[in-house]
């Protein structure tokens, strides 16, 4: 399904915007597919989440 | 009368809070201002503080409030810088080769919870946030620290939220880069 594909690239580009705002139904598909298949992305999902949990212990 | 061994540890919170300031502000002198704002705001509502929290998420909570007005303050010139900042080309444009698989892979960061209790952790998540270029660091403590919402950030600072959406994207993918490489369970730190 060539209109779904996405590079790592765009992927980390939308890990980021969805925890930021909502990403819509077709980029979610596309980051959904992607995350399915690559290892990587889904590695980087968590540092995001990580990384978001520990700036909110900064102090506390 | 307030409890003096009580306004004794909220004055002992002020270079933890001045660190905070700077990491957010990103100023000296705003940084300064806003502490000082906090230290009087926290001995003043000593009265009102019924010890249901620790004295420190308390004050940290007042230092919160002060630096957004701060931010309020000064609002122009850190909407300026923001500008200049989204304008910039990303330089953090190597961490990905032309077809769009990315030069390093990234490594497991061990389990969530228990790499949330290294302070080494917050120590160089810290560190990493200061090596952002301004613009990137204060939106990034916007959003994660004080926990704002986005359309309220690029309200606050004048910016379209398309260029709020990629500097925020630029602050992350630098700061898991830079986690990478300085914190100890990071996948290329020096062993």
């Amino acid at each position: 399904m060539v209109p779904f594909r996405i590079t790592c690239r765009e992927a980390q580009e939308l890990l980021s915007l969805q925890r930021d705002t909502s990403l819509g139904p077709l980029r979610r598909l596309r980051l959904r597919t992607h995350l399915w298949m690559c290892h990587g992305c889904r590695e980087v999902m968590r540092h995001f989440e990580i990384l978001s949990r520990a700036a909110r212990r900064l102090g506390s | 009368m307030p409890n003096e061994s009580l306004a004794g540890e909220v004055a002992a919170l002020r270079p933890m809070l001045l660190r905070l300031a700077r990491l957010q502000l990103r100023n000296e002198g705003w940084a300064e201002d806003a502490v000082s704002e906090t230290l009087v705001a926290a001995l003043e509502g000593l009265a009102g503080f019924h010890g249901h929290s620790r004295i420190q998420t308390w004050v940290v909570g007042i230092l919160k409030h002060k630096i957004l007005d701060q931010f309020r303050r000064s609002g122009r010139e850190v909407a300026l810088d923001a500008e200049d900042c989204a304008a910039l080309p990303d330089e953090g444009e190597d961490l990905f080769l032309p077809d769009g698989h990315r030069v390093h892979r990234p490594a497991s960061w061990g389990n969530p919870e228990e790499t949330l209790r290294q302070a080494q952790f917050l120590e160089v998540l810290q560190a990493c946030v200061d090596q952002l270029p301004a613009a990137q660091g204060r939106l990034f403590l916007l959003r994660e620290w004080m926990e704002m919402e986005t359309p309220e950030i690029c309200k606050e600072l004048g910016l379209t939220p398309t260029n709020c959406f990629v500097l925020l994207h630029r602050a992350r993918s630098r700061l898991r880069e830079c986690l990478e490489l300085r914190w100890e369970g990071g996948a290329r730190a020096a062993s």
